[in-house]
């Protein structure tokens, strides 16, 4: 297991290697400049320089005018020692902006994790145990059109219905009018209310996709033979399925689960955008439509490496959960 | 050689040598009178004199009346560790670029930054060397010859040596500013120049703020601090200051907090909290529907205000109802015009981009996009913009007016000069007779004209041009619609429009600013005054145009030297004439900003009676008021 640990580091900051160095060049080879955006404001002011002297300057300023293999060199020396640079967007160190905005993406994740959980798998071992009835329908269609439809598409009916036509929830914003006249739990109950709409669109739009995967895999070890000798023994079906089905489903859904934890922290940026949530997802798409350079790379970068460790945690944790499953 | 980064202070940029040494401010002046020059003369500069005296006294210098000998040696030994650290910068720079190989010699890499060294140079020498070339001028070397950091960044205590020194006679005050009562000021220039004004958008600050009370006398010349001394000035440069109707709280969440200000001198704000939320433009009507918002600014469109009229429960048609139970709104000149310019460099006759006949291609397109504007602005804004007819903001006091002499509709006659419409005719009937004009002007130019169609193209000119637009890809831009109509009508005699929307708009900039684009869509955000210089004049930073005339170049020199409105508004026009002659910009249209308040919770009518891009809502927000 150690062994396969450390060969799977390896690998990993290999792939993360490459993956940066694509993210880098496709940033510099993208037609939202920052620079070239700043020289247009620059040179509008009256008795500016032109456009063109501008775009030089601060090329040259933000290093821009160095070939793209160096920059990135340059960038990865830094980012290997801790530097991550200050945002061009924000003016403030990029570790600076990240600790501001990650703990309400986290909150948003984890919540709409936990619910997600709570509901995709008690229905779809329900959709699975009554396979072919009307319940089994209701739910995998509920699911089919959870998966089907698009955040973008789902958060604004749910604004439009809830905020603009029922007026319960405000539109965007993660806090109301009055926020800072309000007490602790005032305000605690204030964020509450404001992230109601957001958790409830990424649960949505994504419990389809679990819940489908549980009742197949349900379904899957139903028809094992040990659940037959379970039954023949004159277990309760109670018994059946959740003492000795249910278990043996788990150990896929851990892994799924296992490797959606790093999820967390990597916000979610149509919804945060959508609802103008400050979260991580809706600062990176600001910092990318701005081409802040330092910032996008932290984050995409931070992203690779979620993504990466959330591979491996989710191969360790298949060996973890089933001992038939050895990793050498 | 590779190009060299240039990290640069922006201020001391502005500090230039003379030829006796002394260094000069030669960045944007305010002008005004300095001082009572007849029998006082005095250099107190504002943030660097003391700095900017050193050097100019030199190493060597004996005269300690204004800094003692301890801080003039610190003074250099820190200048001089500066310039090692400077000149080591480079190096590195060279190398790190790959310039240079790892290992090279400091004289290897300044050889390659263009300074030639003995080959055991250090950086000492390699500074030295660059300190001789510039011939002391410090600060030119220093925004020259950069590789990131400035010289003066890279002193160990720069601030010490920047307090301002009397270094010549002091003067007690500047006469040319001078305190009428507690809230009026009286700037007097030197010379007379109608954009001065509008170059003093200074900031208020009151003394409790920026300054010490005790220390204010302004008839014995105490201004509230220590002359000389203005670091608690510059103390504050960095802090909000809470001198209007609201004083900041706090950027938290996406909110910009604000609490009333009590102090205010027009008296306490009647909404204690103001909040500024940030909002996507899709979210901003929505908002107030819902009681996100109170206030907001959507871009304005038939559809938005399709959108506000439907909330308000009114029915599509009656759009231009402004006033209603959920939404009230607001709508306002916007400060600037749209406009469609043409490169004259790109769409010529010949060699000469100035000649009639390159004026007459230019007229021949022009004509085609003035006759179709109204349709398309009509089409995207309704009434709520209108076609202009001279390249200027109608909200501008020289804006031409129906009513004036000579006043007439854009490349409206033909190559004869003749009027090209009727007041009778119909939609159909005056894209006929713009299609037919233009043919004219076409033919001037040098095309072949066969049976209404265009064969052949003189040289130097083509048959097809095109257009780039800002549309967001999408086409999403009150101009598309009219240069695609403009295209449909020209292609069948002959002449081919191609419109390119651009989804990024930096590519659109980049393509007029560069000279590269043929034609190109675009808006002018306006000045508060119509001083044509920076757009017109030859000289004009931003003349896109390539506008190169002498005659339009005196006309624009003297209406800045007037400050008669009548005279100055005469004289932009006839300049206006000129610019059109030349076939370079068509105006398009004036569009108008929307303010969009929530008519249940907002107190409509304490917002400012008259609003103009100069007097927003802002302006009196002490007076706003919620309905209870």
């Amino acid at each position: 297991m150690r062994n396969y640990i450390i060969k799977r580091i390896i690998f990993s900051i290999f792939i993360l290697f490459f993956v940066t160095l694509t993210i880098y060049t496709l940033i510099r080879c993208l037609p939202a400049s920052y620079v070239e955006t700043m020289a247009m404001q620059l040179a509008s002011k009256p008795g500016a320089k032109p456009y063109e002297e501008w775009v030089a300057q601060l090329n040259a300023s933000y290093g821009l005018d160095q070939p793209i293999l160096i920059g990135y060199f340059h960038w990865l020396s830094d980012f290997a020692h801790g530097n991550f640079g200050d945002s061009w967007r924000f003016t403030v160190p990029v570790i600076q902006k990240f600790r501001e905005v990650i703990g309400v993406s986290f909150v948003m994740g984890a919540i709409s994790l936990i619910l997600e959980l709570v509901i995709a798998i008690p229905l779809g071992v329900v959709a699975a145990t009554k396979q072919y009835s009307k319940a089994d329908y209701a739910i995998s269609a509920s699911a089919l059109v959870g998966i089907s439809l698009p955040t973008f598409f789902f958060a604004t009916i749910l604004k439009l219905i809830f905020s603009v036509k029922l007026g319960w929830f405000d539109t965007h914003g993660m806090v109301g009018r009055n926020f800072a006249q309000l007490d602790a739990m005032g305000k605690f109950l204030d964020q509450a209310n404001h992230l109601v709409l957001p958790i409830a669109t990424l649960t949505i739009v994504s419990v389809g996709s679990l819940m489908r995967y549980t009742r197949t895999n349900m379904l899957e070890v139903l028809n094992a033979d040990y659940i037959r000798t379970a039954r023949a023994k004159g277990l309760s079906e109670g018994k059946v399925i959740y003492h000795h089905a249910f278990r043996n489903t788990l150990i896929p859904l851990v892994t799924i689960v296992g490797g959606s934890l790093p999820g967390l922290f990597s916000g979610a940026l149509i919804t945060e955008t959508l609802f103008s949530i400050p979260g991580i997802g809706f600062t990176s798409y600001q910092a990318m439509t701005a081409g802040d350079i330092p910032f996008t790379m932290f984050y995409l970068s931070f992203i690779a490496v979620l993504t990466l460790a959330g591979n491996l945690i989710s191969d360790i944790l298949y060996a973890v959960v089933d001992p038939r499953v050895r990793l050498s | 050689m590779a190009e060299k980064k240039k990290g640069r202070r922006a201020y001391l940029e502005d500090y230039r040598k003379n030829e006796r040494g002394q260094y000069e401010y030669a960045g944007r002046r305010y002008v005004c009178q300095g001082v009572d020059l007849g029998r006082r003369r005095a250099r107190i500069g504002a943030l660097c004199a003391g700095l900017a005296a050193a050097m100019a006294a030199g190493e060597d210098n004996t005269d300690f009346t204004y800094w003692d000998e301890e801080t003039q040696t610190a003074f250099w030994a820190d200048l001089k560790q500066a310039g090692a650290a400077f000149a080591q910068e480079i190096v590195d720079y060279c190398i790190a670029a790959g310039i240079n190989a790892e290992g090279d010699s400091v004289a290897a890499c300044a050889a390659n930054w263009g300074f030639e060294l003995e080959e055991d140079a250090t950086v000492d020498d390699f500074f030295n060397t660059m300190v001789e070339q510039y011939e002391g001028d410090y600060v030119t070397l220093s925004g020259t010859e950069t590789a990131g950091s400035s010289l003066f960044d890279l002193m160990e205590d720069y601030d010490a040596y920047t307090k301002g020194v009397e270094t010549e006679e002091t003067a007690p005050n500047v006469s040319g500013i001078e305190r009428v009562d507690d809230y009026t000021l009286r700037i007097t220039t030197t010379e007379l120049d109608a954009t001065a004004i509008y170059q003093m958008g200074l900031p208020i600050v009151p003394l409790h703020h920026y300054g010490d009370e005790s220390l204010y006398d302004y008839e014995n010349n105490k201004f509230g601090f220590e002359k000389g001394d203005l670091s608690i000035v510059k103390a504050k440069t960095s802090d909000p200051l809470g001198c209007g109707p609201y004083i900041f709280k706090e950027y938290k969440d996406g909110v910009v907090y604000m609490d009333a200000n009590p102090n205010y001198y027009k008296g306490e704000p009647k909404i204690a909290h103001l909040n500024y939320l940030e909002s996507a433009e899709g979210d901003k009507v929505n908002g107030i529907v819902a009681g996100t918002l109170d206030i907001s600014d959507p871009s304005y469109s038939v559809d938005v205000a399709k959108q506000i009229a439907a909330e308000n429960g009114y029915s599509e048609d009656e759009w231009d109802k402004f006033e209603g139970p959920v939404l009230t709104t607001k709508l306002i000149d916007y400060l600037g015009y749209g406009y469609i310019g043409i490169n004259p460099n790109n769409i010529k006759v010949g060699d000469d981009p100035y000649s009639e006949e390159s004026k007459d291609l230019r007229k021949a397109i022009a004509t085609m996009i003035a006759a179709y504007r109204d349709e398309a602005i009509d089409s995207y804004y309704g009434s709520t913009a209108s076609v202009i007819n001279y390249p200027i903001s109608n909200t501008s006091w020289a804006a031409p007016q129906t009513t004036d002499d000579g006043y007439q509709i854009a490349y409206s006659v033909d190559v004869d000069g003749n009027p090209i419409y009727t007041a009778d005719m119909t939609a159909e009937e005056k894209y006929a007779a713009a299609l037919e004009a233009s043919l004219g002007f076409f033919e001037a130019a040098g095309y072949t004209v066969e049976d209404g169609k265009l064969t052949e193209a003189p040289e130097g000119a083509k048959l097809e041009y095109e257009c780039v637009i800002g549309a967001g890809g999408s086409g999403d831009h009150p101009s598309f619609l009219l240069l695609k109509n403009v295209a449909e009508a020209l292609e069948p005699v002959g002449f081919t429009l191609t419109v390119t929307d651009y989804a990024n708009a930096n590519d659109l900039y980049s393509s007029y600013q560069n000279g590269i684009a043929e034609m190109w869509c675009a808006a002018w955000q306006a000045t508060a005054d119509p001083d044509m210089y920076q757009l017109y004049h030859s000289e004009g930073s931003t003349n896109y145009y390539q506008i190169k005339s002498d005659e339009l170049d005196e006309l624009i020199m003297a209406g800045r030297a007037s400050t008669d409105q009548a005279y100055r508004k005469s004289i932009y026009q006839a300049a206006m004439e000129i610019i059109m002659d030349y076939g370079v910009e068509i105006p398009i249209y004036q569009r108008s900003d929307a303010l969009v308040v929530s008519s249940e919770r907002m107190d409509v009518d304490s917002l400012p009676g008259d609003m103009t891009p100069y007097w927003g809502w802002e302006a009196e927000k002490e007076n706003l008021e919620l309905l209870q």
